[in-house]
């Protein structure tokens, strides 16, 4: 089978979530790709050793972490996102509503 | 005896309240007595100066104190102690005895503790604010008797728990208790989570609910639609999910709904846009889908309106075209369609405007110059074609402009400088011609990015008057001529200089080393020549340099960047000298270095690569050529001989001292106690060599034979990747072979990787969550760096925690290429599994099979010599 970037990305897909959990999300991912509402409440899976994040721009990170992350590890490898795209996205800033 | 009074009041019939009341009127001492006791239970405090009792009066009343208003009884009516600066607790204050109370107003004080559980003894309250206190604990569930109540504010308090049914009126036509009279019912920015009941829609009455930045989970509940007064909704940054429901759709007084920040989803009820009222609408950061209403703007009163971060799909509604009365707009990160041209109108109140990252075409139209307001507008990655109207830059108050990823043509209007802009991005578009010389007048501009376009001619020496400009960004363009000196005059610049991928020629401008305060200069890839001026080794700020691909000659600076740690790439000159990294050192003429290496490098090993590409490459090749050579086996062993006759490879030395007899004392011959990891081509070695340390990669390798062809190929791949430079990819500094091992070397990360961080207790709170933030951003910037920023694209193909490790400020950096390999289009497809189990994608998974091909794939490196100097790489396969 081609190999294309798209590994790369299903793969910081899981690192990522693996940043947030603190542990290997294996079954975090498995009910990803299985769950057909493909969402997840971010604040839930935080890694439970942290203290909740109190600052509200590094909750604002974390929630676009975490969506990033859930998009990396659709099925289809087209429908990812580029890693250019979640680059960008993660360096902008989260101006206030 | 005054919570006896209050004990018998609610016991006895209503006559005796009445009676009762009355002599509590006329005895005023009783309240005034509970109001010196509760200051007496209060820190000292001046603002009670006035609470004393006056020995010299007959009758004591509390009426002239401060704070206190009395009917013409000389009951208490009124408690304000708001913005008063009142430390300490309510405890101590007895509301028994105020059966009168009608207002008690403490807003924004210090009072701590929690709210007096028996707050419901104030029957006839009607004004109840408590809000911006530092009161925590519970509700008292007999705030539920206060059904007089027609504002109640806890806002911004510790208050925890949840909010009970019981608050609230049961859904009876004559219900006796909850907050029956409530019409602005505050919870903002407190603890409070759980559900919201659904008993709050029993409410008749309520006109403003404010539930911002709580835990709330769980639903909207749909009884609000009971709500018919309800004006004001704002239920944002909580947790609730599920849809809208769609009663709320029909609420017509409805002015402000506030929903953003939650985890809602569903489509918008489109009833949403006929309120009539709307003034405020916020959808953002939520999961919702489908349609955005399409008469959002029917009140014609809309300002405020944000759907951005969904995933909303169809047209930005018509209805926002003739919605005059629009002041910010956001709708970043959904996948609209429309056309810029034909979906926006002319907004003379607009100061923000963002729809970047949807699906939007049509042409810039000169309508946005009529915006006379407008400080934001951003229509970022969209597929905006036509040319930008003049009209734009009259915008005096216009800060920002990013039309960056589009599709827009044309050149850049004269008239850009009248504008007053803080940042403009017009980059990766179409924009061609010559960047106009009034591009100097932009004295506000803090950042300028021209970069991926077609612009072409030499770069204004205007450019130089920018005086604010912190970041300056040219790179990928068609720029000719030389670099005007007047660049070093931009004392701003901060965080980067990109001059990269130009036409630019003539020599580099010492005054560039003027950029004190300048981070990243890269000016590679042009057709710079003559030598590095001294004067870039004065820059006290740089920890990046690019002068690559350049026709640069002569001694490198000695000093400043070029002796530090930091990425200097200087790979693919003319015929640059030095002591450092890839270079040869300039012998006492300094001309040619040929001369230089010899007789005392007997034991020296021969460094390849220096630059981290480099090593990328050499350890990605290695992989990316096993196909090549394996079908070319054969062949080459005929070719043999002819392959010592070339010397393909430009020698990098590891900065230009290390040898191998130092690596094998450092690592004790490869003792495992030196061992600090396995990757995919062999074992890692901590090595501390002349005060520094490194990792050294021994390759399990061995000897054989390469062609022409294949060695051709790998220095192409070499020079290709010899640019590969990211703050967040492990750095390679060298390349060595001897005898029997052959290694590379690494940047020495002392935290170690990522998995083993987070699985010990004590050092995953260490990766607090604004570190792993960061961790994740450069993972990504890496990522995105190798697969388009680097040609070929390269895939690592195996990432995972074990591969990401940290330096001692606990950044990100991305190693073990081992399994990495270029992708080209016309390629041999590789199928062997690469990855790490668990972090592949499903799709490699199949391919789990090949895993065990690989390890028959045995293939190293060679370094050959053939003089002293000159040494071949040979790759081969068994």
């Amino acid at each position: 089978m081609a190999v294309t970037e798209k590994c790369d990305v299903f793969s910081f897909g899981v690192l990522a979530f693996e940043v947030l959990t603190g542990k290997h999300p294996g079954d975090l991912v498995s009910y990803i790709q299985t769950s057909s509402e493909q969402k997840i409440n971010f604040k839930e899976i935080l890694d439970p050793r942290l203290l909740p994040p109190s600052k509200n721009n590094i909750l604002k990170d974390l929630a676009l972490i975490a969506n990033l992350a859930l998009s990396c590890l659709q099925t289809n490898p087209q429908s990812r996102p580029t890693m250019r795209y979640i680059a960008q996205f993660l360096e902008m800033d989260s101006a206030d509503i | 005896m005054s919570s006896h009074t209050t004990w018998l009041a609610k016991a006895i019939p209503a006559t005796l309240v009445l009676l009762l009341a009355l002599s509590q009127g006329i005895s005023g001492l009783t309240q005034a007595e509970a109001l010196l006791k509760w200051k007496q239970s209060l820190p000292d405090q001046p603002i009670l100066g006035s609470w004393v009792i006056n020995s010299s009066a007959t009758t004591q009343t509390p009426c002239s104190w401060r704070g206190i208003t009395c009917d013409s009884q000389g009951t208490v009516t009124i408690i304000n102690l708001a913005y008063t600066g009142l430390a300490g607790t309510l405890q101590n204050l007895n509301l028994s005895v105020f059966p009168n109370l009608l207002r008690l107003d403490l807003k924004v004080n210090n009072l701590t503790g929690s709210i007096p559980q028996n707050i419901g003894v104030l029957s006839k309250l009607q004004f109840l604010d408590l809000s911006t206190n530092y009161l925590n604990g519970t509700l008292p569930l007999s705030i539920a008797n206060l059904t007089q109540v027609f504002e109640l504010d806890v806002s911004r308090n510790d208050i925890s728990g949840v909010l009970d049914p019981g608050l609230f009126p049961d859904g009876s036509d004559n219900p006796k208790s909850g907050l029956i009279g409530i019409r602005n019912l505050l919870f903002q920015d407190t603890l409070l989570g759980g559900r919201i009941p659904n008993e709050i829609g029993n409410i008749r009455n309520l006109t403003l609910l404010a539930l911002d930045g709580n835990n709330f989970d769980g639903p909207i509940p749909p009884s609000l639609g009971n709500c018919t007064h309800l004006s004001i909704l704002r239920m944002p940054q909580n947790k609730l999910s599920g849809p809208i429901p769609p009663s709320i759709g029909k609420l017509t007084n409805l002015t402000d709904v506030r929903l953003f920040s939650n985890n809602l989803n569903g489509t918008v009820p489109q009833e949403f846009g006929n309120l009539s009222s709307l003034i405020v609408l916020h959808l953002a950061e939520n999961n919702f889908v489908g349609g955005l209403p399409p008469e959002v703007c029917k009140s014609g009163k809309l300002v405020n309106f944000s759907a951005a971060f969904n995933s909303f799909t169809g047209p930005i509604p018509r209805s926002l075209r003739d919605c005059p009365s629009l002041y910010r707009v956001r709708l970043e990160y959904n996948r609209l369609t429309g056309f810029a041209d034909q979906d926006f109108g002319v907004y003379p109140n607009l100061t923000y405007m963002d729809f970047s990252h949807n699906r939007v075409e049509g042409e810039l139209t000169a309508n946005w110059g009529a915006c006379e307001n407008l400080q934001y507008l951003s229509m970022a990655g969209n597929g905006v074609s036509g040319t930008i109207p003049s009209e734009i830059f009259q915008l005096d108050q216009l800060q920002e402009l990013d039309l960056s990823s589009n599709q827009i043509s044309g050149e850049i209007p004269p008239q850009i400088g009248n504008s007053s802009l803080y940042e403009l991005n017009l980059s990766g578009n179409k924009l061609s011609g010559m960047v106009p010389v009034e591009i100097g007048k932009l004295s506000n501009l803090r950042s300028l990015d021209l970069s991926m376009n077609m612009l072409l001619g030499p770069i204004p020496k205007q450019i130089g008057d920018i005086s604010n400009l912190q970041n300056l960004n040219l790179s990928n363009n068609n720029f000719n001529g030389s670099i005007p000196y007047q660049v070093g005059n931009l004392a701003s610049l901060q965080d980067f200089l990109d001059f990269s991928y130009n036409a630019l020629s003539g020599e580099i401008p010492s005054d560039l080393g003027k950029l004190s305060n300048l981070v990243s200069l890269n000016i590679s890839h042009n057709n710079l020549s003559g030598p590095i001026p001294n004067s870039l080794s004065k820059m006290v700020s740089l920890s990046a340099i690019n002068l690559s691909n350049n026709n640069l000659e002569g001694p490198v600076p000695e000093g400043g960047i070029f002796n530090s740690s930091h990425p200097v790439d200087l790979s693919n000159n003319k015929n640059l000298c030095g002591n450092i990294q890839s270079l040869q050192p300039c012998n006492g003429s300094l001309t040619k270095p040929d001369g230089g290496g010899s007789s005392n490098k007997k034991k020296v090993v021969i460094p390849i690569v220096a630059s981290l590409g480099g090593a990328l490459i050499v350890s990605l090749v290695c992989v990316g050529i096993v196909f090549f050579c394996y079908k070319r086996k054969s062949r080459a062993r005929r070719q043999k001989s002819s392959i010592k006759k070339l010397n393909p490879f430009s020698i990098w030395y590891f900065n230009g001292r290390v040898v191998y007899g130092d690596i094998i004392e450092a690592t004790n011959n490869f003792d495992n106690k030196y061992c600090i990891g396995e990757g995919a081509l062999g074992k890692v070695y901590k090595a501390e060599m002349k005060g520094q340390v490194y990792a050294v990669k021994k390759l399990k390798c061995d000897a054989e034979n390469l062609d022409t062809e294949s060695i051709k190929a790998f220095q192409h791949e070499v020079e290709a990747m010899s640019e590969t430079r990211h703050r967040n990819i492990v750095k390679l500094y060298g390349f060595c072979s001897e005898g029997m091992h052959t290694f590379l070397i690494y940047e020495y990360m002392n935290r170690g990787n990522l998995a083993d961080m987070l699985r010990d207790d004590k050092d995953a709170l260490e990766l607090d969550w604004s570190k792993r933030v960061d961790i994740v951003k450069g993972v990504a910037s890496a990522l995105s760096y190798m697969h388009h920023d680097c040609a070929p694209p390269l895939i690592h193909r195996d990432i995972s925690s074990k591969n990401i490790l940290l330096s001692s400020d606990l950044s990100a950096h991305v190693s073990d290429f081992g399994t990495a390999r270029f992708l080209k289009p016309n390629s041999p497809i590789w199928t062997s599994f690469a990855g790490t189990y668990g972090y592949a994608a499903p799709g490699d998974l199949v391919s789990l099979l090949f895993i065990f091909e690989i390890s028959f794939v045995k293939f190293w490196f060679k370094l050959v010599s053939k003089t002293k100097s000159k040494f071949l790489v040979v790759l081969a396969t068994d």
